[in-house]
């Protein structure tokens, strides 16, 4: 291969790079963005909420050694396993993986930095702020008690008044926001910042996963986004999506939340097994047996997790014959996990040389095990009628703690002693490290191989103690003993990890000898220059590789904008097309998640007025970010290697931020989607309070078409300023007053739909039809709460001189939302108005 | 602006990958659906078409997947994702064992229809 750069390179080239990505010192530490720098915060927080839920957990067994125990009473151990089961489900595991993504990420695709640093820092300090008031609740008797999945009706204002269950909703609500921005960040880095030659098929495992892994976040949370809004919105305003009396049915809520709810145990353990997929052939000393099977698998799993959902649901009174669907899915599903179990079994086989046995490597073989363990429960609780006897017992409880440990928490410690070297000058202690597994893998069996039988012998899930005749307390003194091993050796890990942590660059280069691009020499600023890639372990098929990049025989050895900047590169194939100028450190993204936070927890406790004020100046931020971004193409071309020259500045459907706002209209689109089948299910559930013959006909329909008219002409006038943007023969009169009138439009539109239903005396409070009509007027009213501040800004950037015929990102984002806002008001308009005179 | 370099747009690429597993989807949103509102709506003659109308539907994409699993190249042409890059044979063999997992998955599914009563809770 010839080199892309094979000319020496000129002096003082890295030490150009190492001032413009050097991390901000002191207290301006908060303002960093660089994904190495807020990635490890962000792993760092995570494993806290770790450590504390954990802390909860030992807690609870303490209370449940023995049979009439009084340590704590019932009320606070309702809050203590909800606030244990939401910790770690919501604030551990996810963010945990979003960690690992943008730390590990950038580097296995040797790219600078993820293309939206500042948007990973918001969602990041978002979580951190709000995560960390969201865990104190339980110091002040503030926690919520409904469970980790919260169901109504005992989580209506009448069972669980108080703002206990508000600050669920509202703060995971919020948390479930900023993983999605961190989504909407893997997304486009996974599929636009690979290097030069990654192709899909050169791609590694671990990429693969996290695109599945966001994907899957993209159409997943959306569920159970709505279904938070919705319950807040009854239990603050008493609108009926819940209450069966008037139309309204818990078992929506059930719905809603497990589709979110299963997908989400695969979001946790799909990365896992990518980090897996990386380390196992690393440790074989042989590439990964079955790479196509993997990602057949990979796909396969992330897709049929969303029809299982119904398995959660066994019990309720659903038709046998739509169990079975269900059932069957769900042992369907554990084929490709099958799959992937043989193919690592297999590489481990493979390899010419022994399996190397390192504390990673024990903690990949304890995965197997445990995992697969849970794996069997598994199959066995998707057998409708074996359900039906463990329901709600400790058996279940065992189940998914031996697939959430076995499948998630024991693949991340593998992973945080194989990719420590990466983030710390000493590497973790190996001989420290034999101790810290078998004492958490012992521990761990001791603690839920007897909850197996506890669950057989019928003690139910959530009981704060259980009387001492039942037979019950050997078996729960075994589990107890085994928690206090398990917490025993996670302490020994801890006391390891502050002796040798110290951040830094790595003493070793490639100390276990891998073959992925993460260990190539790095820095700062990754690695010197872009490698161009030829195959799946570049490390290992071109030996000379790590030299060539350290003297920048590859893309990008310098930074010809003077600036951040990485390689965006086409999707299927990965070739060159633009160079991103990327933002540095910043107090915006900073500021805006610490007013974004405010604003919901202040609404949580029902401070309105500051809480008003909060919201305003997060947007405010927002804005002073977005100011800054879209820097035009003053830049021109630029050499990344020779004779590759590349634009520095790309709008316009191959840009990062157009497919960044696809994402988001897909994430907008399965909420809406959510709201539609809530709509048809209350329906298909309470036809009787259903218009016309149990609610208010909807208004003539003159209104909605006149309101659809409006929609229409506003998505005509956007696209005849495309035009002339395109043209740049308008005068800037002409184009504000258009961007006005669209705004006039959609806001009229919005008006008319909303007056409409309250010319028929439609009240939202009635019963279910009326709550489900307005909610849709809400999902609309956020949409153009949304344009109308993108459209003004756009306004502003035209009016300011920023904005022409290619300098035109704000313009495109603005019109991007403003037609998805126009399909999804129309297909509204038909359901609302056209779903009751159907069957009127 | 200028546009230095062509592909197949990924879009045809995700749907042709996908489009196994979004039949399996389908089938399953289909046959869940019809068979919860039939059972909550039509009342007793309910029993008499559910049956039969998830085996057709089985059956139909069950046909479906054979197609798409015969005849990849076809199929990738139809979504205009076929370029004869090295990615190709990826997309081919995965997008093949795809539908090779959706089809059991919609057999599987669909199987139930033979063997259970329709709208009754066995409890
Ligand atoms: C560190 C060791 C752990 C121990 C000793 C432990 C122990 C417990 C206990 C005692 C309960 C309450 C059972 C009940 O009263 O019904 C529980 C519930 C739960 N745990 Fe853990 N756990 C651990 C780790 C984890 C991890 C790592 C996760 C997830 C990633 C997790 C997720 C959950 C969930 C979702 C619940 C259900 C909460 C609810 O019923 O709403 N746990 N765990
Ligand atoms: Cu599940």
């Amino acid at each position: 291969m010839e080199l892309p750069n094979p000319d020496p390179r000129p002096e003082g080239e890295v030490r150009e790079l190492e001032r413009i990505w050097a991390t901000p010192r002191g207290w301006r530490l908060v303002t960093a963005v660089n994904n190495t720098v807020i990635g490890l915060l962000y792993i760092g927080v995570a494993f806290l909420f770790f450590l504390m839920a954990g802390l909860l957990a030992v807690v609870m067994r303490t209370q449940l050694a023995v049979g009439d125990n009084r340590l704590i009473d019932q009320d606070l151990y309702n809050q203590m396993f909800t606030v244990h089961g939401t910790t770690m489900m919501f604030l551990f595991a996810v963010p945990a993986v979003e960690a690992l993504g943008v730390m590990l990420l950038p580097q296995m695709l040797a790219a600078r930095d993820l293309p939206f640093p500042r948007l990973s820092a918001f969602a990041i300090w978002a979580y951190v702020v709000g995560g960390l008031v969201f865990f104190s609740t339980i110091f002040y008797d503030l926690a919520p008690k409904g469970g980790w999945f919260m169901y109504p009706p005992l989580t209506l204002m009448e069972y669980s008044p108080g703002d206990n269950a508000d600050f669920w909703l509202l703060g995971i609500g919020f948390i479930e926001i900023s993983a999605i921005a961190g989504a909407v960040e893997i997304v486009v880095g996974a599929l636009r910042t690979r290097p030069p030659g990654m192709s899909l098929a050169r791609m590694p495992i671990f990429a693969w996963t996290m695109l599945i892994f966001a994907s899957m976040i993209m159409f997943a949370f959306p569920a159970v986004i709505l279904a938070t809004m919705m319950l807040e919105i009854e239990r603050a305003f008493g609108w009926p999506f819940f209450t069966a009396a008037v139309g309204g049915d818990p078992l929506l809520w059930q719905h809603l939340f497990w589709f979110f709810g299963h997908p989400e145990v695969y979001i946790i353990f799909l990365p896992a097994a990518g980090l897996v997929s990386m380390m196992v052939p690393t440790m074989a000393r042989t590439p990964l047996v079955g790479y196509h099977l993997i990602v057949v698998a990979l796909i396969g799993t992330g897709f049929f997790s969303f029809g299982l959902w119904v398995h959660h649901m066994f019990t309720t009174g659903i038709p046998a014959l739509s169990l079975a669907f269900f059932s069957a899915a769900s042992m369907a599903v554990a084929v490709p996990s099958g799959i992937q179990v043989f193919s690592w079994i297999a590489t481990i086989a493979a390899g010419r040389q022994r399996f190397r046995i390192t504390t990673a490597s024990l903690f990949i073989l304890g995965f197997l095990f445990i995992f697969t363990l849970g794996g069997l429960t598994g199959v066995m609780v998707a057998m409708v009628p074996f359900d039906h006897q463990v329901h709600d017992t400790y058996f279940v409880v065992a189940h998914f703690h031996y697939v959430l440990i076995g499948g998630f928490v024991f693949p991340l410690f593998a992973a945080i002693y194989y990719w420590m070297p990466l983030f710390s000058r000493r590497m973790l202690s190996e001989r420290v490290g034999r101790w810290v597994f078998w004492m958490m893998f012992v521990g761990f069996n001791v603690t839920f191989l007897p909850m197996h039988l506890t669950g057989l012998r019928g003690m139910p899930r959530r009981v704060w103690t259980y009387p001492g005749e039942m037979g019950w307390d050997t078996l729960n003194l075994i589990s107890t003993a085994g928690t206090y091993v398990l917490a025993a050796g996670i302490l020994v890990f801890l006391v390891d990890l502050a002796a040798k942590f110290r951040i830094g660059n790595r003493a070793v280069e490639n100390p276990w000898g891998a073959g992925t691009l993460e260990w190539l020499p790095n820095d700062v600023y990754s690695t010197r220059s872009i490698p161009h890639i030829t195959s799946r372990e570049p490390l290992w098929d071109r030996p000379s590789l790590p030299q060539e990049v350290r003297d920048g025989h590859h893309y990008l050895p310098n930074a010809p904008t003077g600036w951040r900047e990485t390689i965006v590169t086409s999707p299927i194939h990965a070739r060159p097309q633009y160079v991103i100028q990327m933002p540095g450190p910043g107090w915006p993204p900073f500021l805006a998640a610490v007013f974004t936070a405010a604003f919901f927890l202040l609404l949580t406790v029902k401070m309105v007025a500051i809480a008003v004020i909060c919201g305003v100046l997060a947007i405010v931020f927002v804005l002073a970010w977005a100011w800054g971004l879209d820097p035009g193409p003053s830049k021109g071309m630029i050499e990344i290697a020779k004779g590759v020259r590349l634009p520095t500045y790309m709008s316009g459907p191959t840009s990062h931020s157009w497919w960044a706002m696809v994402v988001l209209m897909f994430v907008a689109g399965s909420l809406y989607l959510a709201y539609v089948f809530s709509y048809l299910f209350l329906w298909v559930v309470s036809p009787e309070v259903w218009a016309p013959a149990g609610s208010p006909a909807p208004p003539p329909i003159g209104w909605p078409v006149a309101s659809a008219a409006l929609l229409l002409a506003g998505s005509g006038i956007l696209w005849l300023v495309s035009r002339k943007l395109q043209q740049y023969a308008a005068s800037r009169l002409a184009i504000s007053a258009a961007l006005l009138l669209s705004l006039v439009c959609l806001s009229a539109a919005f008006m008319l739909e909303t007056g409409g239903h309250l010319t028929t005396g439609l009240d939202p409070g009635e019963n279910a039809y009326g709550a489900m009509v307005y909610l849709g007027a809400v999902l609309f009213a956020q949409l153009v709460l949304a344009l109308l501040i993108m459209g003004l800004f756009t306004l502003a950037r035209h009016l300011a001189g920023k904005l022409d015929a290619v300098r035109r990102v704000t313009y495109d984002n603005y019109a991007l939302l403003y037609h998805y806002t126009v399909a999804q008001s129309l297909l509204g308009l038909g359901l609302i108005h056209g779903f009751p005179r159907l069957i009127g | 602006m200028n546009e230095p370099i062509h592909e197949p747009p990924v879009a045809g690429a995700i749907l042709f990958l996908l489009a196994g597993p979004i039949l399996w989807g389908g089938h399953l949103l289909a046959v869940y659906t019809f068979h919860a509102v039939t059972c909550a709506v039509a009342g007793p003659w309910a029993t008499a078409v559910v049956p039969g109308a998830i085996v057709a539907a089985t059956l139909a994409a069950a046909g479906a997947l054979l197609l798409g699993f015969s005849f990849p190249g076809k199929l990738a042409r139809a979504l205009r994702c076929f370029d004869q890059d090295d990615s190709q044979p990826f997309l081919i063999r995965a997008g093949r064992l795809l539908t090779v997992l959706s089809l059991a998955g919609v057999l599987w599914t669909g199987s139930g229809a033979l063997a259970l009563a329709p709208c009754v809770q066995f409890r």
